[in-house]
Order: structure tokens, then sequence, then C-alpha cells
């Protein structure tokens, strides 16, 4: 009964059910970037095998961050700590027109254990890069060519995979390298800090350590890293703001709908109230259709905002850098905010469609 | 047939509405269990409004309405009452358009709490009881206005009312259906001895009930039983089917196969003088 009565108006039911779709794929699409974002994020700071990741106090940027060699010098005598390996990262243009993420890392250190050399080999200090897969393949590079990354023209030695999106899709120079090709002396970005296997129960108790200890740094366990980093944080306040707006139209345009709805149907709800219905199934009838109405334009509207993304992420400047999965708490939210939206649009409809009086609306015309 | 026991009784009932309109002015009416009445009278005397107060669907301004022993004015449930003392069946069919025969029959047994199975069970015995059993899946915009009046009456008798309330059932209708839906009426008060009170501005109509009360502006003026059967038998032959053939002039199958042609012209006459 619900469902006939939302789809005896097919075209304003279909309509509402797209503008209510498309607020939702905007939210659990920007929802699916974030987090895939944040997992790249996580999934780079954690491959190297380090428990704790830190970087500069309250910069605006990642890029922004940067630590002094001293930072990891102190890093290195905190006790529980086993070994200290510094990253510089950096958004390098490559050959003019693109950009990659270029990571300076001391191939010497663990953490290097992440890079799987797949063809070639490791760079040489001396002018060489290692490029990701997913680089290679963009760039059209085997080992033995040339590219150009900041003015500079360096040899490819190698290709690696890692299987983390960001990474795949840049390339790798040692750290030394790196620092003079950015005029950046003896500083790095992060410093991935491994801890001794008999601390690892303490992670949290390191990581208050270490920010006691050196002063004006950040320290997160890798595995949350993403999350705090303020790039993150700010998509996510942009994100939740543009969601707030498009959810505020989605429950005026439901509302809309279902009050025109209800008074096209006053002499049939007075019918039903003169048969002997009750308020309260007069107001679960209206509700029910609002959120059954929502409801599909929140299936709809996750499905669409999944698809926009994984249409993002086939293009090839993009590909593979978020890594799309529908995970069961975007799409959990999605159906949520759906269900939130048909309440809030269905409650003043229903109420009103509740108060009125059998005869008077039997009357109505 | 008609036992005494009182049904429905008002006293003094006055209905003012906001624009001092006395609709209703001191109406004192008693139904007994199992009559099957007609009110008539001039438009706006106040006939609607009084079948609505029996209705529960108003409430008076003055006086006081007994049904099935209870003072409606102490009733705190009204819905309760609405869905299962009452049965009403509007002019206009007020069915939902989007629902099926058989789901509009259901609408009032929502209040009683039966199991889905056995409300559709009961849905479609009432259709039956209508003459509509083939028509249970039709929506009504598909149903001719006949059908659909038979179908609000299925509907209003579902909770087993003590008392149907008609208020011009067949006035939208033509006179075929019309008679389809008076012995659907007659029916219902002969087989179940189900209270029918039927507001009519159509005295053919009035006359194929047992009792017509006559209101004028607010007041019975004349309160009567349809005194001979006969007269009352005859007018429902006139709306009968055969009643109708007769009347358009042309000869029904039946009269030839009787070898009644000689009667035609004086039952046409007394019809017509009805
Ligand atoms: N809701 C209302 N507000 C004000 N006046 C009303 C209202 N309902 C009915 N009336 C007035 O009360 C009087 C009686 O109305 P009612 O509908 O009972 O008449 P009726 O006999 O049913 O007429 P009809 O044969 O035209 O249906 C009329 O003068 C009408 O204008
Ligand atoms: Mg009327």
């Amino acid at each position: 009964m619900v469902l006939r009565n939302l789809w005896r108006r097919k075209v304003r039911t279909s309509l509402t059910v797209a503008g209510i779709a498309i607020g939702i794929a905007v939210v659990v699409a920007l929802l699916v970037v974030a987090e895939g974002l944040a997992g790249q994020i996580n999934d780079m700071m954690s491959g190297s095998g380090a428990e704790i990741t830190v970087m500069q106090a309250e910069v605006a940027d990642m890029q922004f961050s940067i630590l002094d060699e001293e930072v990891g010098r102190e890093l290195g005598q905190i006790p529980q700590v086993q070994w200290v390996s510094g990253l510089l990262l950096q958004i390098a243009p490559v050959e003019k027109k693109q950009f990659f993420l270029l990571i300076g890392l001391d191939l010497g250190s663990d953490a290097f254990q992440h890079f799987r050399v797949v063809e070639g080999e490791a760079p040489k200090p001396a002018g060489e890069i290692m490029l990701g897969r997913m680089a290679a393949d963009f760039f059209d590079r085997r080992p033995g060519d040339s590219l150009t990354i900041h003015g500079q023209t360096l040899r490819v030695s190698g290709i690696y995979e890692t299987g983390v999106g960001f990474e795949d899709s840049g390339g790798l120079i040692p750290l030394p390298m790196a620092q003079e090709l950015f005029k950046r002396k003896g500083l790095v970005s992060f410093y991935h800090v491994k801890v001794l296997p008999e601390y690892l129960d303490e992670l949290d108790h390191v990581t208050q350590t270490i920010k006691d200890r050196i002063p004006l740094i950040q320290a997160y366990r890798s595995s949350v890293f993403g999350e705090n980093t303020p790039d993150i944080q700010v998509f996510q306040s942009l994100a939740g703001i543009v969601s707030l707006i498009g959810l505020t139209a989605g429950a005026l345009g439901t509302m809309n709908t279902m009050l025109m709805s209800v008074f096209e149907r006053t002499r049939e709800i007075g019918t039903l109230r003169a048969l002997g219905w009750r308020k309260g199934r007069v107001l679960r009838m209206v509700l029910s259709e609002s959120l059954l109405l929502c409801l599909f334009g929140g299936l709809v509207g996750i499905g669409l905002g999944v698809g926009l993304v994984s249409l993002i992420n086939l293009s090839p400047q993009y590909a593979g850098l978020i890594t799309v999965r529908l995970n069961t708490e975007a799409f959990a939210f999605g159906l949520i905010l759906a269900l939130l939206l048909g309440l809030f649009g269905g409650l003043y409809p229903a109420w009103r469609a509740m108060q009125l009086q059998p005869l008077e609306a039997l009357r109505y015309e | 047939m008609t036992n005494k026991e009182i049904l429905a009784k008002t006293t003094d009932l006055v209905k003012v509405y906001e624009d001092k309109m006395r609709a209703l002015d001191g109406v004192n009416l008693t139904v007994h269990r199992g009559e099957f009445l007609s009110v008539m009278g001039p438009s706006g005397s106040g006939k609607s409004t009084l079948l609505n107060l029996l209705g529960a669907l108003d409430r008076p301004s003055a006086g006081d309405i007994y049904i099935a022993g209870e003072a409606l004015g102490s009733i705190k449930d009204l819905n309760r009452f609405r869905s299962r003392t009452v049965g009403f069946v509007f002019q206009l069919h007020n069915l939902l358009p989007t629902l099926t025969a058989c789901e509009n029959v259901e609408i009032p047994m929502f209040e009683i709490h039966i199991s889905n199975r056995e409300r559709r069970q009961r849905a479609l015995s009432l259709l039956v009881e209508v003459g509509l059993a083939d028509k249970a899946d039709q929506l009504p915009p598909r149903l001719s206005g006949g059908e659909r009046q038979r179908v609000a009456i299925a509907r209003a008798i579902a909770n087993e009312p003590q008392i149907l309330l008609a208020d011009e059932p067949t006035g939208n209708l033509d006179s075929t259906s019309g008679a389809e839906i008076m012995q659907a009426f007659r029916k219902l008060n002969r087989e179940k001895g189900m209270t029918v009170l039927i507001v009519t501005h159509d005295p053919s109509v009035a006359r194929s009930t047992d009792r017509i009360v006559v209101l004028q502006d607010g007041r019975i003026a004349r309160d009567e039983p349809v005194g001979d059967p006969y007269w009352r038998d005859l007018h429902e032959f006139k709306l009968s089917g055969l009643g109708q053939v007769l009347m358009e002039g042309k000869v029904p199958p039946e009269i030839h196969e009787l070898g009644l042609e000689r009667l035609l012209p004086e039952l046409r006459d007394v019809l017509a003088n009805l």
C-alpha cells in the first residue's frame, strides 16, 4: 500500500528519489574518498614496518612537515625504540607537465624492505631513480630509460611494487639525493619509528613518551596516522559541510513531496479516519512512505557515489590513488542518513495528516 | 422481523454550525434493531448533518445520542466506535484508488487485530456477499459506479457494525445501478438483520425501504412506515432490472414467455404513477 501510494506519482517520486540519491551520493563519495586517502597513507606508513610515525606539529599540510635530523637522533636515544628511519616526501614535477609523489628514503634502512624490486635494481646514489609499477606504465619507462624530475634527468634503475597506490604511482630515490634535489639538507618530512618487540604492548605509552621528550612534533601510531594528518582532517570537515548542505536540501525536498502527497489525499485520509483508523496509523502510513522514499534514494545514492569514485579511479591520472571499497561503514552511514532524511522530511507532513479532522477532510475538494 | 429493541435514539438533537446555521433543531429519532429506514427532505434540511452526528463524525451542539446502549457524548474512544459500531457508505464511494477492491474492504479491519490471512479471507467473503467475487483484484477506476458502491458497502460492514449509515448511496448512480445497491441493502437487512439507515432524495428509493423520515428545516416533519407492503414491493419492482426495462418502453422476454403482453399497458401505468 505504501509502495503504491508512492508509485501513483511516478514522476514526482522519481525526481525526489533522484534528488535524495544525488545528496547521498555526494556524501558517500566524499566519505569513500576520505577513507581511501587515509587508508593509503596508513598503508604507506605501516608498510615500512614501523609502528609509530612522527611529523612536525601544527603544519597545514602533510607536504609541509619538516623535521631536523636532530629529531631522528633524539628518537634513536629513546630506550624503547629499535630503529628510526627518515623519509622525505615531495610532490615533484615530472617531464614538465605531470606530478608524482617522490619518496626519498635511506636505502640501507629496514623501511626500504617494503619496496619489492620487480625489475632492474635499487637506485644508486648518483642520478638514479626507481619507479613504482603504475608510474612506469603511465610514463612508459623501463630500466635504463631516463626521466626528468624537478628539472634533473635521472636514469631509471628499476621498478618496484608495494601494493599501495600512492607509492606504486610514484618514484623512489636515496634520501641524500632527495635532500639535495629539493634543497632540504639535513631535513626529512617524517620519521618511521620501530619499537622494540618487548614494548609492542605499550605503544600508546611509547607514543606519549616521544611527544613528551621532543618538542614541536606529533607522533601517531602508523595505523591511524592518515586520519590524523591535517590534509585528511581538512578534507573531512569540508566534506561534512558539503554533506550538511546536501542533506538539508534533501530533507526539504522530501518534506515538500510528502506535504503535496498528503494534501492531494486529504479526502482519502478523511475516509480512513471515518472508517475508524486511528491518528497513529495515519501517522505511521505517511512516515513509512517517506522512509521508503528515502530508502530508495539512499540505495541509489550509495551505488551512484561508489560508481562515481570508481570512475575517477579508472582515469589513468588517478588510477589506484584511492582504494575504493564499499566498506560497510560508508554503506551503513549512507543508509542511516537516508532514513534520517525520511524521518525528518516526513515528520511534519505526517503530523499534518494526523491532525486532519475526518469530516472536514471528507468534505475537502 | 422487527423486534422492539431500540438500537439508536436521539433526544432533542441540535446542531448549530459556526455561522449560526441551525442545521438540526430538536430531532427526536428512534431506530429499532433490524429496521430499514430512509431519511428524506429538501436540500439543506439537515440530513447529512444528522447522519454525521449518528456516525460520530461530528459532535452535537445540544441533545444526546444513544447507540447500542452507549451515550455518544461519553465515549472516549471514538475511533473504536467508528470502526466497530457504525458502518459508513458515502455518496461518492470514497474508495482508495490505488488499492484493489479487496484491499479497500480490508481497510477497517486494520483496527481489529486479526492476521493478514484472516483479513483477506473475510474481505473476499464480503465481496462474495455483494456479488463481486470476480472483481476482488480490480482497482476502483476499472469498476462501474454500482460496483464501486457495492465495494463500499462490503467495506462498511467489514467489522460487523450495529448500524449501517449511507448518505445518498445512489445519488451518483443511474437508476439500474441504484436498484442494485438498494437490493444489496435489502439483502443485508433481510439475511443478516442489519439495521440500515439511508439518506436519499429519490422518492422511489425511499419507498423501497420500510419507513420514511422526512426532515424539514432541521426538524422531523413526517415519520411514517411505508404502509402497505404491496406498495413497497411495487417500488422495489420499479427499481429492479425488470422494472427498468418496462419503464423504458421495451418488452422483456419474460413477458412473452408467460404470455402476459395484455397486462403491459396497465403495469406501465401503475409504475409511472408511483
Ligand atoms: N460544516 C458546515 N459549516 C456550516 N454550515 C454547514 C456545514 N455543514 C452543513 N451546513 C449547513 O447546514 C445545513 C444542513 O446541511 P446538510 O448537509 O445537513 O443538508 P442536507 O439535507 O444533507 O442537504 P443535501 O440534500 O444538499 O445534501 C445547510 O444549510 C448547510 O449549508
Ligand atoms: Mg447531504
